[in-house]
């Protein structure tokens, strides 16, 4: 990859190697889209899907060099904005009925985990409980506190 | 942070890039999914403006599926971040741990070797010799009595003042009961009682054969347990799940019971009594940590000798005895062979019935066949036959299944082998078994499956290089029907349970810790090469530089740039300001005594050789008293220096004792050797 800089590539490999958990040179493609993430980049699941990622493990795997070029091929796109607190906020608040900072966790699960990307349960479980999210007695949480905490990041202490 | 792609989100002043309307890839079919290209409605922006231009209003379905997709991919990514630093927390504790391994064996086979040269040097024989010099020489019945003579439990009287649990033949179930009790209470039963159960135990254990046999018939099931490590904890977890052993519940222990864990004595000792309740239906296989060669350098012999003192070199004697009569493997229902390590192109069950185990007091360095006294010794004067039974055991006890066929020597672990799918299948089907069960290495989930799940690991010491690092588990075989697998954590009452992102911190915060103390000792080595590529002395270096002479001089294999954030710090430009690494710990004396550069090569030398060092002390140290001389002690040191390449001056060290004033009466007391430099962290520097 003529056009990765070397540092980038060692980092994919080692990224790579991570994931090779049987030492044999491959990757399932499931986890095309980790692996990225893990390097910093943030793609969607569609657009790992164009290259490949599979819905499923087990089904096809990759070599090293056939994730270079994709690495490469998302170094090249425009950093993509993910997100400041005002576009959460901007989002959440459709689901803020009676707008007082107040929406239904029950609706944010079931959003999170039936829209657009789909996320696992489980992973929406973790997070909340990473967050230390509850709902009050009539199943509504604060959301401008979640946000921020999730902002927080998870290692607050680290500079990044 | 993990990756420099890193970007916070509270911080606009990071972004490089004008702000886009957020775009995301919307579930229409006619949508372009692809985001780079801004959509028809929203405001395509340039350099010049202000960071939030105003945008046109969209529709509301729109606005909630962009910020849906933007929070399920921040979600995503989080995930990812979580999976990629917990595996190389991961990687770092099992490179560590196989160095470690690898270290300590490539000392004994290096002394094997050393016997042979001992023509042209025999004053190193005298040092081999100590080392590998078993505390008798006797056989047969002479052995047999010295033994029961030794380690009689009527040598010792049990105190009025002891509170303990007594323990009186016949033992029986409410013993079992009563220990459990104790032993959650942190009581440690006497040494009198311990000697009594180990014999009832060596009596039952002479008359069983070298492969278990066992059978689910009676009662429809068997739990096979993995490595305990002294783990109390685990134990009775698993205990607490799965009910007590009895004639109705039967277990394999598949060996590793001792070693690292601070309760390998106490685990020891309830299965013992399991076996003795029990004898019929509960099931013991050596591990490769069953052999007092491991005790010396894993902990089970300093954890011996902190508890019971005085009586320690005679419930060491006894173990290392016990330890041949465990039985090497066991058979369920005649088509599943279980082994602590695995198997290897040479396995075969009729040959192994046929080894007289006892001879194998130690599996890794066995005494016959590496003689007691004699000073001169030819490794190549061992005949095949003997090595191949020899390789028989040490290969069931020893081996890791690789992924590639084949069959090559474990260089890793230093004994037994790797062994590849065909040859999994070749034993196989050569004894018609239908499935390989084995421990021998931990597994984040507790197991694993290999081999096209013929082969199942499993390992039941959780959190075993950290909390959090790893789940325990336990398999269930049910006749006819296929494996049952149950997972566990041993969490502490006290502790809460921790979410998935602190466990994951605190694992690798435990690691990176622990690669900090690595640098420390290894300070003067890094240094000098440090300099070696910064001729012009400007204090940084180039990322691949540093990645490559520390993986180099620390040899361990570990992805270094990943890791270096967390590590060192770099400057504007991306240097290494190589200086920084040592920016958390360092190797400090205790007492106030001049250093100069030399000697502070010479403590980190030391220092890094410290668990050898230990090793080689306890082995030479017989009676246990805890000094040695202080000749004999030198002549380690350089010996060991020798061996891998650090120079440890004989002349040096003894002036280093003497400044530390330790050299009482031309004796050592190791432990205060040892407590006169350690690791602090660099923020003490002025405590002292």
């Amino acid at each position: 990859m003529a056009d990765l800089p070397s540092d980038k590539v060692d980092e994919a490999k080692q990224v790579f190697e991570c994931f090779d958990k049987k030492y044999e040179g491959k990757v399932d493609n499931f986890y095309i889209g980790d692996m990225l993430r893990s390097m910093g980049l943030y793609p969607t699941q569609a657009e790992c899907e164009k290259r490949g990622q599979t819905k499923k493990a087990g089904e096809k795997t990759l070599k090293v060099e056939e994730f270079l070029p994709i690495v490469s091929e998302f170094y090249k796109m425009p950093a993509k904005n993910f997100g400041t607190y005002e576009d959460f906020m901007e989002g959440l608040k459709l689901f803020d009925k009676e707008s007082n900072g107040m929406m239904s966790l029950a609706e944010l699960t079931q959003v999170l985990v039936a829209m657009a990307e789909k996320l696992d349960p489980r992973i929406v479980e973790e997070i909340l409980r990473s967050t230390e999210t509850k709902d009050d007695a009539e199943g509504m949480f604060n959301y401008d506190v979640f946000v921020k905490a999730l902002l927080k990041g998870p290692f607050p202490n680290e500079s990044t | 942070m993990l990756s420099e792609g890193w970007k916070c989100f509270c911080c606009p002043q990071i972004l490089k890039y004008p702000r886009r309307s957020v775009v995301a890839p919307i579930q229409h079919p006619p949508s372009e999914p692809e985001p780079a290209q801004p959509l028809p409605q929203t405001q395509h922006c340039s350099p010049p403006l202000p960071p939030r231009p105003v945008r046109p209003k969209r529709k509301k379905s729109d606005i909630t599926l962009a910020a849906v997709v933007i929070i399920q991919t921040w979600f995503r990514r989080r995930r990812a971040l979580y999976e990629m630093r917990r595996k190389t927390a991961w990687t770092i504790y099992q490179n560590i741990e196989y160095a470690g391994e690898q270290d300590q064996l490539k000392l004994y086979n290096f002394f094997l070797e050393l016997m042979q040269a001992v023509t042209t040097n025999p004053h190193d024989a005298q040092v081999v010799a100590k080392v590998l010099r078993r505390n008798s020489s006797l056989t047969g019945l002479a052995e047999e009595l010295d033994l029961k003579h030794l380690t009689t439990p009527e040598a010792i009287t049990v105190e009025s003042s002891y509170r303990g649990p007594h323990i009186h033949t016949p033992i029986h179930k409410g013993h079992f009961e009563a220990l459990i009790l104790a032993f959650q209470r942190g009581e440690l039963l006497h040494a009198h009682y311990v000697l009594l159960i180990l014999h009832e135990l060596r009596h039952i254990l002479k008359r069983l054969p070298n492969v278990n046999i066992v059978s689910t018939h009676q009662s429809r099931y068997v739990t096979v347990v993995g490595d305990l490590h002294g783990s109390l904890a685990d134990l009775m977890v698993i205990f607490h799940k799965n009910g007590l052993p009895s004639n109705e519940n039967p277990y394999i222990f598949n060996g590793d019971i001792v070693d690292r864990g601070f309760q390998s004595m106490e685990v020891f000792l309830l299965i013992s009594v399991a076996v003795i309740v029990y004898p019929n239906n509960v099931y013991l296989n050596r591990g490769n940590h069953e052999d007092h060669v491991l005790n010396l350098r894993y902990g089970f012999m300093k954890e011996i000798i902190y508890k019971y003192k005085s009586h320690a070199t005679r419930l060491l004697r006894l173990f290392e005895n016990i330890y041949s009569w465990l039985p090497i493997a066991s058979l369920i229902d005649d088509h599943i062979f279980v082994a602590h390590g695995g198997i290897s192109d040479i396995t075969d069950l009729n040959k192994i019935n046929e080894i007289k185990r006892q001879k194998y007091i130690s599996v890794l360095s066995p005494n016959f066949i590496i003689p007691a006294n004699e000073d001169q010794f030819q490794i190549s004067s061992i005949s095949d036959e003997v090595l191949l039974e020899w390789r028989q055991i040490l290969d069931l006890l020893w081996s890791d299944p690789k992924q590639a066929d084949g069959c090559e020597p474990n260089t890793y672990r230093g004994g037994g082998c790797y062994w590849g799918p065909d040859v999994t299948e070749k034993i196989l089907q050569k004894h018609n078994w239908t499935l390989l069960i084995r421990s021998h290495e931990c597994k984040e989930e507790g197991f694993g499956y290999s081999h096209d799940k013929k082969v199942l690991t499993i390992f039941s010491a959780s959190n075993y290089y950290a909390v959090g690092s790893n789940r325990g588990a336990y398999v269930k075989i049910i006749t006819n029907q296929p494996p049952i697998i149950i997972q566990f954590m041993a969490t502490r009452a006290t502790h809460k349970t921790l979410t998935l992102w602190e466990r994951v911190s605190y694992v690798e915060d435990q690691a990176i810790q622990n690669l900090a103390e690595k640098f420390s000792v290894n300070k003067s080595r890094l240094m000098k090469e440090f300099a070696l590529v910064d001729p012009g002395n400007t204090g940084r270096i180039s990322v691949n530089a540093w990645c490559d002479i520390v993986s180099h001089v620390l040899d361990l294999q570990l992805p270094w740039r990943t890791l270096r954030a967390r590590l060192v710090d770099t400057d504007i430009s991306g240097m290494v300001i190589y200086e920084s690494t040592f920016r958390s710990k360092e190797l400090r004396f205790t007492s106030n005594i001049s250093t100069n550069a030399r000697r502070e090569s010479l403590c980190q030398a030391i220092y890094r050789n410290k668990d050898l060092l230990e090793t080689v002390f306890r082995a030479i140290d017989k009676d246990n008293s805890g000094v040695i001389s202080m000749q004999e002690f030198t002549e380690v040191c350089s010996f060991l220096g020798k061996h891998n390449g650090s120079k440890l001056d004989e002349k040096q060290i003894m002036d280093l004792a003497a400044s530390i004033d330790l050299n009482k009466n031309g004796v050592i007391d190791f432990n205060e050797f040892l407590e006169a430099f350690r690791i602090v962290d660099v923020g003490d520097r002025f405590q002292n």
